[in-house]
């Protein structure tokens, strides 16, 4: 197999990334896997990662990288810092985590404790409001007065049931 | 004089943390400056109706700032940050709500005595404001997701500060340490570097937040706390009835200095403190122990030089310390 990236040189790194599930494969030669090690240095990769990526040399290797693809969290970087970056790395990393959170937390991976109310309704209220008011702003820029008056009609008749909500 | 509030002579205060996020915002520490600014605003927005003053931490001083930390009403975290944070204080300060540190909200309810039920009670009625408005990160499996898996499940941490001078003068501390960490619960020193505990203060908090219900850990932190009260009262008893004379002296000796000393650092301030409360617990010296604990927040460093409203050498600020100690001790 040759290096994707020169199309020259035989592909000796074989990398392997995963974004939000995503898999992709990257097959290098050893001096463009080094310009790929660069780049990822600049883009503040973890010094784990450039380690494993160091000790790819004539012979095959892979790495897993794994990402979250809503705040670009990598787990090598979480490993490093301890710190995830959005609530969505519990889903990209979730099986590492679970474990980890078994060893934090005596065994024990289901939460037990308080459920925030209503959660599910209210986000559900939250997002339809948000693309309400935007298709709104669209049909007042495009003129469409008709629309733009049915859309906050429906916008009125949703704000008031939830303040109703909170005082249920 | 007899002090009326239960466990008073071992619990100074207590404390009920809830970490909360944003759904959709990354964890602060990933944050842009607009989306700190709207992490903010949301909290704020939230909180209007349940009248908090709002404390901008970015136009206070260095030293304002590490007075609040003093004062135990944000943590030291939140500081790394301040341009970014902010703080929502209720009127008798026994809620703050910090924004922006490692978790968008941490809810904390502190209680100037022995009362974890009063501490939950007055964080889960702030939750339950927050929670009516805005919608947090949570997934039905894992609870409350936090920037950190330590936190993860319920947010919670419940803790309480204990003065533990017999037990550690004794020898007995990595014997109790050990004993806590078998119930899930981890005890460390509150003021020093390291493994030092100055002034005999320790803090006992629940390390496990996933799996159990919050009331199952408040239970389990409500009855280590009390093994930790007898266990230290029965040591205290045993001393004085080893070596009466030894342990009084030790006591009296600190009155002493306290009651005379011109200048004071931090460090021996402490230690002296420490054989104050025991004593004043004891019924040996006649200082309040409620008088103590507002003495021990008052001569910490920031917190005097607010006081005095201007900024102090080490040498200024160990004279004010000695004079401080001095007016409060007599009143
Ligand atoms: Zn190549
Ligand atoms: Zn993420």
């Amino acid at each position: 197999m040759l290096c994707e990236n020169c199309g020259q040189q035989p592909a000796t790194v074989h990398l392997t990334t995963i974004v939000g599930g995503d898999k992709t494969e990257q097959h290098l030669c050893a001096a463009c896997c080094q310009k790929h090690k660069q780049a990822l240095t600049m883009a503040g990769m973890s010094t784990l990662l450039l380690s494993l990526l160091q000790g790819a040399g004539s012979t095959q290797h892979e790495h897993v990288e794994m990402r979250c693809e809503c705040c670009g969290q990598t787990y090598d970087e979480f490993q490093k810092t301890g710190m995830l970056g959005c609530p969505k790395c519990y889903d990209a990393f979730r099986s590492q985590l679970v474990s980890l959170l078994g060893r934090i937390h005596g065994g024990k991976t289901q939460h037990t404790g308080r459920i925030p109310p209503r959660s599910e309704e209210q986000n559900h209220a939250a997002k339809r409001l948000e693309t309400l008011r935007r298709d709104m702003d669209r049909a007042v820029a495009d003129e469409d007065f008709e629309l733009a008056a049915k859309l906050r009609d429906e916008i009125r008749a949703m704000q008031p049931a939830r303040e109703e909500e909170k005082h249920a | 004089m007899p002090d009326s509030v239960p466990d008073r002579d071992v619990v100074l205060t207590c404390r009920v943390r809830l970490a909360r996020n944003h759904a959709d915002l990354p964890f602060p520490g990933f944050l842009d400056v607009e989306q700190a600014q709207e992490s903010i605003r949301r909290a704020t927005n939230a909180l209007e109706p349940h009248e908090l003053r709002t404390v901008s931490l970015d136009r206070m001083t260095p030293i304002q700032r590490q007075a609040l930390v003093e004062r135990h009403l944000i943590s030291r975290d939140l500081l790394r940050t301040p341009e970014r944070s902010a703080v929502l204080l209720n009127d008798d300060e026994t809620l703050s709500v910090m924004i922006n540190e490692e978790d968008h909200l941490r809810v904390q309810a502190f209680v100037n005595r022995f009362d974890l039920p009063l501490a939950a009670k007055i964080a889960f009625e702030a939750d339950d404001w927050l929670s009516s408005k805005l919608s947090f990160a949570y997934d039905i499996e894992l609870g409350y997701l936090t920037a950190c898996p330590t936190n993860t499940g319920t947010g919670m941490r419940a803790s309480a500060m204990l003065h533990l001078p017999a037990l550690t003068w004794s020898g007995e501390m990595g014997k109790v340490t050990q004993a806590v960490s078998k119930l899930g619960l981890t005890l460390r020193g509150l003021y020093g570097e390291g493994s030092e505990a100055q002034g005999d203060l320790y803090q006992l908090s629940n390390q496990v937040t996933l799996g159990r219900t919050e009331s199952d850990i408040l239970d389990d932190m409500q009855s280590a706390t009390n093994q930790m009260v007898d266990w230290e009262r029965k040591v205290r008893v045993a001393l004085h009835a080893g070596d009466r004379i030894a342990l009084e002296d030790r006591l009296m000796r600190a009155l002493g200095v306290m009651e005379r000393a011109r200048r004071m650092n931090a460090k021996e301030f402490m230690q002296r403190w420490s054989c104050l409360r025991l004593g004043s617990c004891m019924r040996l010296i006649s200082i309040r122990p409620d008088t103590l604990d507002r003495l021990l927040v008052t001569a910490q460093p920031a917190s005097l030089e607010q006081a005095t409203g201007e900024s102090l050498t080490d040498e200024q600020r160990d004279i004010r310390r000695a004079s401080l100690v001095q007016t409060m001790i007599k009143a």
